[in-house]
């Protein structure tokens, strides 16, 4: 924390940080109680019923344009992931190792310091 | 040093305009430049299977412990706050300290991936890494560090594998208790929130409402965040974390539908894990079964594992060794940033040493 007898922000500083959790003591009071919460997620629930319907049209929308959703450009994607995770594995089981030498293995004796080795 | 009277304040005086004048200069170098990624440490991908990526990071000492560390990440979010910044880097400094260190990290699940469950996890993402690093590192045995989700992963594998490879398990803010969760037991309420059209819906739990929420826990921080930014404008060292772990938090991912509903139903809701009655592929998850060496570390400030629901989670595991460790800090500080570096880190090394050999 600041030295608020000398600096002269320190005092603003000091009064800041009282502000933040005085702020977020009353906040965090009123958004956990119930009341909030039944609030909160009847909004969610109204969101949700929305979007729903508007993924719906614009689903149709496209299908009757003959053009790509979401849905099916993600579901495109996924695939494509799926071909690299496999031509991944393959390059890996032929045994394909990046260019140069090979990391030096470390030595698996190492003991914490101040212990006596070979105990 | 002065000895005019009043020369200290002028001196104060000074440093402030210094800073005011360092904090416009850097101010426009801030909004015009994009933040740092993270990950900053040479890796190798030693696995990909669609959501799932086992790293290895390259040795940086000639010597190492025996026993190979698998650090785990939380579903939530990228794994690079592990390895944030040069200096600031836990993966650096436990390299440095001689550990060998992998990660198993979450990319964004594919919208296949939705149907993952706790059993994908538990049961096959973390065994086959498990089995991985054996392959890779030629120990047969690892110890699995498993930060917030990751913990709790960490926990339930190591619970249904008492006779497996795990030699420790260190959870990092880890969650037990979720009847003491505070504001998530009443914004889940089964009376308002129904879990199942909500997956239905959306499909993954989205980010922004994992944000959102997180943000709701403390509504004003997020303006006194910028305000403290502007006000160390001028500290390079603050910015740059800020700006890193900034970037992090923005970079949450979306959490497949049946996981969430799968948590919220099972653990939050019904508590089932502090309960005893939680099964994951029919397997009862009994955490009084975990007998290897066990260390929890929690955070004094952390509002989103809150220390109560955090807090009995080392009561209730079998082993004989086991530890908590609460450090100053809040749920991301614990592990990143200035104050991270001194605390907990040492704290972590000098655990995991005596017991890696």
């Amino acid at each position: 924390m600041a030295d608020a007898a000398g600096d002269p922000f320190g005092m603003w500083r000091t009064l800041m940080q009282q502000w933040e959790t005085q702020a977020n003591a009353a906040l965090t009071e009123i958004t956990g109680k119930e009341e909030f919460s039944r609030e909160m997620n009847r909004l969610m629930a109204v969101s949700l019923r929305l979007q729903g319907a508007f993924n719906e049209a614009v689903e149709k929308a496209l299908t009757t344009f003959n053009m790509p959703s979401k849905d099916d450009v993600a579901r495109l994607s996924d695939r494509l992931g799926v071909i690299e995770t496999k031509l991944d594995a393959l390059l890996a089981a032929r045994g394909t190792a990046p260019p140069g030498p090979p990391p030096a293995r470390a030595k698996r004796t190492r003991v914490p310091p101040g212990e006596a080795r070979g105990r | 040093m002065s000895d005019a009277p009043g020369a200290a304040q002028i001196d104060r005086l000074r440093t402030a305009m210094e800073r005011a004048v360092q904090r416009n200069i850097k101010g426009w170098d801030y909004l015009s430049s994009p933040g740092k990624a993270g990950g900053v440490s040479r890796r190798e991908l030693l696995a990909k299977r669609g959501t799932m990526n086992l790293y290895h990071y390259d040795h940086m000492v000639e010597e190492i412990y025996r026993t190979p560390l698998l650090m785990v990440m939380a579903t939530s979010n990228p794994s690079y706050v592990f390895d944030l910044l040069p200096g600031q880097s836990l993966v650096e400094f436990l390299l440095r300290r001689g550990h060998d260190i992998y990660v198993l990290e979450w990319t964004k699940p594919s919208r296949e991936e939705n149907r993952l469950r706790f059993e994908d996890y538990v049961l096959d993402f973390i065994p086959t890494s498990i089995e991985a690093v054996a392959k890779h590192s030629g120990e047969a045995d690892v110890s699995l560090a498993g930060y917030c989700m990751g913990g709790l992963l960490s926990l339930f594998y190591a619970a249904l594998h008492t006779d497996g490879p795990l030699r420790n398990l260190v959870c990092f803010t880890t969650p037990f208790n979720f009847s003491k969760f505070g504001a998530w037991n009443v914004w889940s309420d089964p009376k308002y929130f129904d879990v199942d059209h909500f997956v239905d819906t959306v499909g993954q739990f989205p980010p922004e409402m994992f944000v959102a929420a997180v943000d709701m826990l403390r509504p004003v921080s997020r303006v006194t965040g910028a305000v403290q930014l502007w006000d160390n404008l001028w500290n390079d060292e603050f910015v740059k974390t800020k700006r890193a772990l900034d970037k992090w938090a923005a970079d949450t991912l979306p959490l497949p539908g049946e996981l969430f509903r799968q948590a919220a139903k099972e653990i939050i809701i019904a508590n089932k894990l502090y309960e005893g009655q939680l099964e994951i592929g029919g397997r009862p998850v009994d955490v009084g079964a975990i007998e290897v060496p066990f260390l929890h570390v929690v955070a004094e400030h952390d509002h989103i594992v809150p220390y109560e629901v955090a807090r009995e989670l080392v009561g209730g595991i079998g082993s004989t060794d086991k530890e908590e460790i609460m450090l100053k800090g809040g749920h991301v500080s614990l592990i990143a940033g200035a104050g991270a570096v001194k605390r907990m880190w040492p704290k972590l090394d000098a655990w995991l040493a005596p017991r890696s050999i």
